[in-house]
């Protein structure tokens, strides 16, 4: 137990020292150079395909179950984190059939802002046009992660989830929440939600990989972990 | 339940006063005697002194029993008031109304959205909870409500419509993004002596109304030490006139421990015990406190079992606005029913009430609460209440069920009855009452068409979004307000067709495509046991080969049982496992035709995976819950899970979609818009005893189940009874904007088929436009 609470520590460390780096300079994790890395050798599989059986496990648990140890503790973000304005990346149709183009305003793009980044998580995306409610929704939920007030951040998120359900970067912030609430699977599958719904769109699987990989050090699985980074850093 | 209790074990312990009577009486008697005896000049001086000894003991005794009796009361009294803690409902509301421009909304739902909520149309809308219309154009004075994540500020809103979109929400002149519009409640959850009240703070409450209250039943409360000697003579005098008890000199601190400690009875005992709670309580607690406790006690009103308490609920009874969107003549007609409830019933008694609120009005001006113009404009008001009694009981019982038995994972029974919660629920009053409505119209039509004896046919609905989970509607009965068997839930019916989406998704995965060829010719294997299984066609013939989305479309049985034993029965059996049907599942070749017993919900947590493009989101009727000051205690949020290939599950929609354009659900292809995309899938088991049919169209996943409850074979289908409920009702759900998008490495490719499937050119006579996982493998045909 104690090897495995070091090796998360390890591993928040060494994710931690990107902290400061824009999101394309993430260091590539060398094999090896991750602590504990045979310590846990479970191969997550890329789609899980076993399902719970019980029904409580399909039953909807509240979201009071505190963080447990051995997680690896986001730092706290400096307030006033510069926003460089980035490249908006705009949702690729690339070349989908009729069927895949959604009409004329039904959803907004996502405008991103680089912030500076957090340990084993991507940068936050902070909108700046599109759908107004949207917007204001991702600001107050902005506002409480920062203030560390994660379940009000995901209510915030969920309730953008309903102006726009098929929004791929709002799944994607609630990936990242549910990270931080210490909800790792859950993140996980927020983040592959997210990629499911902007097929082809690099800049967005590169974050949601890096979540993933956050989730999977969270669950000590750490060769899954350099799977999704290596995913995250793929041209 | 537990005040009840306590009131009962009061009554018991209360019996030492009238036998304490009598023994005061008894020291009188003998005090009596020895005087009748003392005849004798020489014995009298005796006699006075055994008299003032005998006195003197009796007093002592009158004394030491009186100080003891009063320091009991005095702990009752200090026990029950300062352990007092009302079992309060919890409280359900339906999911609230938001609002941003370029929502989709009809203005006439919306309208019927506030009145739900209890807001109020007002040519000049001045007051919470108050709203003006005129055509498209909204004004709304919006309370103030506390959520679960922050507090939604009381407004007025202006909202503008075009053509069933919200185009500008502005507030004082300020665009606001997002509205959320105070919840209505849509149940509760009551203790077990049915006492209802909404819980008022001393503050909140209008100062009039505390005002008039003091004025009437009480204008010495600030003076007086709990009783008033003046107000009882007066009283007294005023019924002795009368000859009949026609005012009471009760103060509110008497009426409250009244309420609060004794039991309805009047007799001089209780009178006594009364007054001397009253002097206790003034000693003990500041008015304040009393008042407010007065506030929330007091009795206003009944119906059915239902107990109104307080005033706070009472505003909400009679007049459907929160305590402190009162004006003085509603006020005041609350003020009056403090002094009997049922005597002044505003319903039952409408002229009555009208004098007694009068008078009070009479009286608050006398004793200069208000002036006497504000009075005089106040009696010239109508009483101002609901038109009808509302109805505490639930309008949805099943949703209720749903949601209770969501909470009983997390919160013990007797803390849902009694601990005031405040539970935020998924339900949309919209879809819930169109799914009603719906079932209980075509169960009738139904019985009319086929004979059945008028009521017999039953019926279950439930309406999920498919994103999130959210449980939308849930209808357990065709009479959506019984209570009981609720079939949503609890009744596990074979699934019969349901099931073979499940089987084309198992051989999707192992890289066949839905432009595959199948024969829908005779099958049969013999099983573990040695029997034979040969399954049959619903129309008993064959259709012979045929692509595979098109068996799937036209529900061909043998078709599915060849697909599915080709592949093996253990895959189909995992997928439906990992859509969420609970396991073990029995990998038996009948699994194929579905015999697995099901109930609507579990089929809709299934069907919603597959109209998620593979992610299961947990069904949820909860969003939240929250202490009875807002308080969060748990949320429920949102979570997916991804159980199948998106992809696989997107040329699988084709198929579904195929159903209700070419297949067994064609009947209603014309009543449903293009832009829902609706797919799903038909279901009749043998002999026709369930007729099912679930399905996704515009973001919404609807499973809906007829049947009889006595399982006879009625020759109902899936094509018939359940097609045209869900039809009707998924028609009726506002259609979304987005239309499912193409997920990576699907392919759309034109398709002919002549007993083998090829690709073809577009417009080719005969070909159809299907999907593909990755490049088609099929030979390319000009036409």
């Amino acid at each position: 137990m104690l090897m495995r609470m070091l090796a998360a520590a390890g591993v928040a460390a060494l994710l931690g020292g990107c902290a400061g780096a824009p999101p394309s300079a993430l260091p590539p994790v060398r094999d090896g150079s991750l602590p504990g890395s045979e310590a846990s050798a479970t191969k997550p599989t890329p789609i899980p395909a076993n399902l719970p059986a019980g029904p409580d496990r399909s039953a909807p648990r509240p979201e009071s179950a505190p963080a447990r140890s051995g997680i690896p503790r986001p730092r706290p973000r400096p307030a006033d984190a510069p926003r460089a304005a980035a490249a908006a990346p705009k949702e690729t149709p690339n070349g989908k059939p009729v069927e895949a183009t959604r009409r004329a305003g039904a959803e907004t793009v996502a405008t991103l802002g680089a912030s500076r980044a957090e340990p084993g998580l991507p940068e936050e995306d902070t909108r700046r046009e599109g759908n107004a409610a949207v917007v204001a929704l991702l600001e107050s939920a902005r506002e409480a992660e920062k203030a560390r007030q994660y379940g009000r951040a995901a209510a915030a998120l969920e309730r953008a989830l309903k102006v726009e359900p098929r929004n791929p970067w709002l799944w994607h912030r609630l990936a990242s929440i549910r990270y931080r609430q210490g909800r790792h699977p859950e993140a996980e599958a927020l983040s592959r939600r997210s990629m499911s719904l902007a097929p082809g769109d690099v800049k967005l699987e590169s974050r949601n990989w890096r979540v993933i990989a956050a989730a999977r050090h969270g669950q000590v699985d750490e060769e899954g972990a350099r799977e999704a980074l290596r995913r995250a850093n793929a041209p | 339940m537990a005040k009840s209790g306590k009131r009962s074990a009061g009554t018991g312990r209360r019996r030492p006063s009238p036998e304490a009577g009598p023994a005061k009486d008894g020291s009188a008697g003998g005090r009596a005697k020895p005087a009748k005896r003392g005849r004798r000049p020489r014995s009298r001086g005796r006699a006075r002194r055994f008299l003032f000894r005998i006195g003197w003991r009796a007093a002592l005794a009158a004394l030491v029993f009186g100080a003891g009796y009063v320091t009991w009361l005095d702990v009752r009294v200090r026990a029950e008031f300062e352990g007092k803690r009302w079992a309060l409902p919890a409280r359900v509301y339906a999911r609230p109304v938001e609002l941003w421009p370029g929502a989709r909304l009809d203005p006439d739902t919306l309208e019927a959205e506030l009145r739900r909520s209890g807001y109020h149309h007002a040519d000049h809308p001045d007051r919470p909870g108050s709203y003006h219309r005129a055509a498209d154009r909204f004004v709304i004075e919006t309370r103030q409500f506390r959520f679960w994540d922050a507090m939604e500020p009381a407004r007025r809103i202006e909202i503008g419509f075009d053509a069933g979109v919200v185009r500008s929400i502005d507030a004082s002149g300020d665009d606001v993004p997002i509205v959320r519009l105070d919840p209505p409640v849509i149940g509760r959850i009551y203790p077990g002596h049915h006492e209802d009240r909404v819980m008022v703070r001393l503050h909140e409450a209008p100062p009039v109304l505390v005002a008039g209250l003091v004025a009437v039943e009480d204008h010495r409360f600030f003076e007086h030490h709990g009783i008033s000697p003046v107000s009882i003579a007066r009283a007294a005098w005023a019924n002795l006139r009368a000859v009949a008890v026609v005012q009471g000199g009760s103060t509110l601190t008497q009426q409250l421990a009244k309420n609060l400690f004794l039991s309805p009875e009047r007799t001089l005992t209780r009178k006594v015990d009364e007054a001397i709670m009253a002097v206790l309580l003034d000693a003990r607690y500041p008015k304040e406190e009393l008042l407010e406790v007065y506030l929330n006690e007091v009795y206003l009103g009944q119906e059915g079992r239902r107990a109104v308490h307080g005033f706070g609920l009472a505003s909400w009874f009679y007049f459907g606005r929160r305590l402190d969107e009162l004006d003085l003549a509603e006020a005041a007609l609350l003020i009056g029913l403090a002094r009997g409830a049922s005597a002044y019933n505003p319903w039952r008694q409408p002229e009555r009430a009208r004098r007694r609120r009068d008078l009070v009005l009479d009286v608050m001006a006398a004793r200069g609460v208000v002036g006497h113009a504000e009075a005089s404009a106040a009696r010239a008001r109508p009483l101002g209440v609901r038109s009808e009694v509302p109805r505490g009981a639930s309008p949805h019982p099943a949703f209720i069920d749903l949601v209770r038995r969501q909470l009983s994972r997390d919160y013990r029974d007797g803390d849902l009855r009694t601990e005031g919660l405040r539970i935020f629920t998924a339900l949309d009053p919209v879809v819930q009452s169109s799914a009603e409505r719906m079932l209980a119209r075509e169960l009738a039509d139904a019985e009319q068409r086929r004979g059945f004896p008028a009521g017999a046919l039953q019926g279950a609905v439930l309406v999920a979004r498919a994103d999130n989970g959210d449980v939308l509607a849930v209808v357990g009965d065709r009479r959506a307000q019984a209570r009981g068997f609720n079939r949503a839930l609890d009744a596990k019916r074979p699934i019969g067709s349901l099931v073979k989406p499940a089987v084309y998704l198992a051989a999707l995965e192992q890289g066949y495509s839905i432009a595959d060829r199948i024969e829908d010719e005779p099958v049969e294997v013999s099983l573990d046991d040695g029997r034979r299984w040969a399954p049959r066609n619903y129309d008993g013939e064959h259709l012979g080969a045929m692509p595979l989305y098109r068996a799937l479309a036209l529900s061909r049985n043998t078709a599915a049982a060849r697909l599915g034993l080709a592949i093996g029965v253990p895959r189909v059996a995992d997928v439906l496992e990992r859509l969420g049907v609970a396991g073990p599942i029995q990998s038996s070749p009948s699994l194929l035709l579905g015999s697995i017993d099901l109930s609507p919900f579990e089929v809709a947590q299934a069907y919603q995976a597959l109209a998620n493009e593979g992610f299961r989101a947990p069904l949820r009727a909860i969003h939240e819950v929250t202490g009875p000051e807002g308080r969060p205690l748990a949320r429920y949020g949102l979570s997916v899970e991804q159980v199948a290939d998106p992809a696989a599950v997107y040329v699988l929609r084709a198929a579904l979609e195929a159903v209700l354009a070419e297949g067994t659900g064609r009947s209603v292809r014309g009543s449903l818009p293009a832009a829902l995309h609706a797919a799903g899938k038909t279901g009749t088991t043998n002999g026709g005893r369930d007729s099912w049919f679930a399905g996704f169209a515009g973001g919404y996943v609807a499973v809906v189940w007829v049947g009889f409850d006595d399982n006879r074979a009625a020759g109902l289908s899936g094509s018939g009874q359940a097609l045209r409920v869900w039809a009707g009702l998924v028609s009726r759900l506002p259609v979304p904007d987005t239309v499912p998008s193409v997920p990576a490495g699907v392919e759309w490719h034109w398709a002919g088929f002549d007993g083998e499937s090829f690709r073809t050119d577009p417009g080719c006579p005969g070909a159809v436009r299907l999907p593909f996982r990755g490049t088609a493998r099929l030979e390319h045909r000009p036409c």
